[in-house]
């Protein structure tokens, strides 16, 4: 089968590899319809996660059919049509009982390098390196998904893929980004990046009752879609926090969602600063959104993060942080949480997710559909492929 | 378990589980020879009832679902069971042990015969975690290697670190009791790539 796989930075490439098996119990076989390149997966390319191994299979947004069920998997059948999480939880372990999905304690078989870099494992995700488990992801034409029996939702045949493939990851990770800051009427939501995440972080605040979200980045056509979602826009530039607080009458935002993450694109000097640090590999994550956000919250208020973080970030304005009394809510997406809700929403037609695609490819031009989405991040914002 | 402050200062980088082993390690090395042992202790919290891990642990034939270097084990007489481990270039060791002191959905040990070539000296300890967290695992082991080649090929087989070796088994029989199955990527696809580029790891 076809496979999009990494071999360095900036060296992705399709190649012939064969198609998966069941390997465990519970695993089923999809036949991928869609997939989508994530903005993480720039991470991947542009190398700055440490173990991806030569030929690591990318990818974990994507759905389709399922073609193979191994015999512990009772609740899919051979032909059901399945959007699948980007990260893989067993169902039973302490964790996902809680409904931390993400944190599951046993779907990472790496979970010793894991530990040793993070204190404690999180849990395995398809297509994103060996710390998160080594698992070969969904830009392909099949793929194999463990715990297939709790994992992946059934969803209806008459909804086209476009308006489903995100409830793998983009959509609950702007959702849970903003049902991470309690919204209560009459808050104001500022959200900073406007790309795929941050896009869904802007529907999901109004969806959960926002009065009203404010979107912030520096590419005009990101900000273009973000105001088509309701959201007032604002520039990125150094005065960000005074604006901030001129368009909320003095009070600051009630809550700040993070959806930049590390390798921000600034454009002011201390952007310059964060790259070349990076560059030279001085260990820490560039980052320049978290700290105006903090700087920017009102009192007591929260600052939600969905986006990735890999190491350790300098000038964390924990002062601010604490002087201000904020919350800090972050990780990795509980998706297996939201999926079931966010599909209703999708089927009540109270968003349409497929909003956000701008370019759509074949799997096998997956090599152009990185360059491009690495290179042009205004107007190309999500790339689906299809194999 | 919870340690007082005197354990703290006495001890100031033990678990409980190091606790535990220490004291136990002490009564094994009377019988012991004259290789230094290797030792280690790990824990493990397992989302099970108490009686349910103990009744799987309690079976020895269960051990190569979970233990790496395990490849067989059978029982050969009332509570005595023969241990083979997975070859290292077609040899492998074995020995025999029997469990003992045994305190029904609480803690047992098991111990090499005599006549074992290698001995081993092994503990565990159940306990239900408070507030529904399941069952806290406390596992010590004690091994004295045979001397010679068979000892060479002891620390091949075990590597040199058996506490990290412990601590992922733990994990795997976790994993199992919790899931039915220990996650794993070993058959799955990946990209074409030359023979001398398939060692290089991105970091």
């Amino acid at each position: 089968m076809k496979a999009v796989c990494w071999h360095g930075k900036h060296k992705i490439q399709v190649d012939s590899v064969p198609e998966p098996k069941i390997l465990n119990p519970r695993d089923a076989v999809v036949k991928v319809s869609s997939t989508a390149i994530c903005s993480s997966d720039l991470h991947l390319y542009d190398g700055v996660v440490p173990t991806m191994h030569h030929g690591d299979v990318l990818g974990h947004e994507f759905m389709g059919e399922v073609v193979e069920v191994g015999n512990a998997v009772r609740n899919l059948q051979v032909g059901d049509r399945v959007v699948v999480p980007y990260s893989i939880a067993c169902g039973n372990c302490h964790f996902c009982e809680k409904q931390l999905w993400s944190l599951c304690d046993n779907s990472n078989p790496n979970a010793e390098i894991a530990e040793q870099t993070y204190g404690f494992a999180s849990a395995g995700v398809f297509g994103y390196s060996h710390l998160f488990g080594g698992y070969a992801g969904g830009q392909a034409e099949f793929v194999r998904v463990p715990y297939a029996d709790v994992g992946p939702l059934k969803v209806p045949v008459d909804i086209p893929d476009e308006q489903l493939l995100f409830l793998s990851d983009i959509f609950p990770s702007g959702y849970m980004a903003a049902d991470q800051c309690d919204i209560t009427p009459g808050d104001v939501v500022a959200v900073w990046g406007c790309g795929p995440v941050g896009q869904f972080a802007v529907r999901s605040g109004f969806l959960l009752g926002a009065d009203r979200v404010i979107a912030i980045d520096h590419e005009i056509e990101r900000l273009r879609m973000a105001e088509k979602s309701g959201a007032e826009t604002i520039i990125w530039d150094d005065a960000m926090i005074d604006k901030l607080r001129d368009l909320t009458n003095g009070r600051g935002p009630d809550a700040c969602i993070d959806a930049v993450g590390m390798e921000s694109h600034g454009t002011s000097l201390n952007a310059k600063y964060e790259r070349i640090k990076m560059a030279l590999k001085k260990g820490a994550d560039s980052c320049l959104a978290l700290p105006q956000a903090i700087q920017a919250c009102r009192k007591g208020g929260i600052i939600s993060i969905p986006a990735v973080y890999a190491g350790v970030i300098d000038q964390f304005p924990i002062g601010a942080a604490f002087q201000k009394g904020l919350t800090l809510k972050m990780g990795q997406t509980h998706v297996h949480k939201y999926m079931r809700l966010l599909l209703e929403k999708v089927q009540n037609g109270e968003i349409d997710p497929s909003f956000v695609i701008t370019h759509r490819f074949k799997l096998s031009e997956a090599p152009e559909a990185y360059k491009l989405l690495h290179k042009n991040s205004d107007e190309c914002i999500k790339v689906i492929l299809k194999p | 378990m919870t340690r007082t402050v005197e354990e703290t200062i006495h001890a100031p980088n033990a678990g409980t589980g190091r606790k535990a082993m220490t004291r136990i390690f002490r009564a094994s090395r009377k019988n012991a020879s004259m290789q230094a042992p290797t030792q280690a202790c790990s824990a493990v919290t397992i989302n099970k009832p108490v009686s349910e891990v103990y009744d799987f642990l309690h079976d020895f034939q269960n051990i190569p679902k979970y233990v790496r270097n395990i490849q067989s084990v059978e029982l050969f007489g009332p509570a005595k069971y023969r241990w083979i481990t997975r070859p290292v270039e077609g040899k492998s060791l074995e020995w025999s042990c029997e469990i003992i002191q045994e305190q029904p959905n609480h803690s047992f040990e098991w111990q090499s015969l005599p006549e074992s070539e290698t001995q081993l000296f092994g503990y565990v300890s159940l306990n239900e975690a408070r507030g529904h967290r399941g069952t806290e695992v406390n596992m010590a082991l004690e091994y004295i290697p045979p001397s010679g080649n068979a000892g060479k090929l002891f620390v091949q087989i075990f590597g040199p670190d058996s506490e990290q070796q412990l601590s992922g088994d733990l994990k795997r029989l976790k994993a199992l009791l919790e899931t039915g199955e220990i996650a794993t990527i070993e058959g799955q696809p990946s990209g074409q790539i030359s023979r001398n580029r398939s060692t290089e790891e991105h970091s």
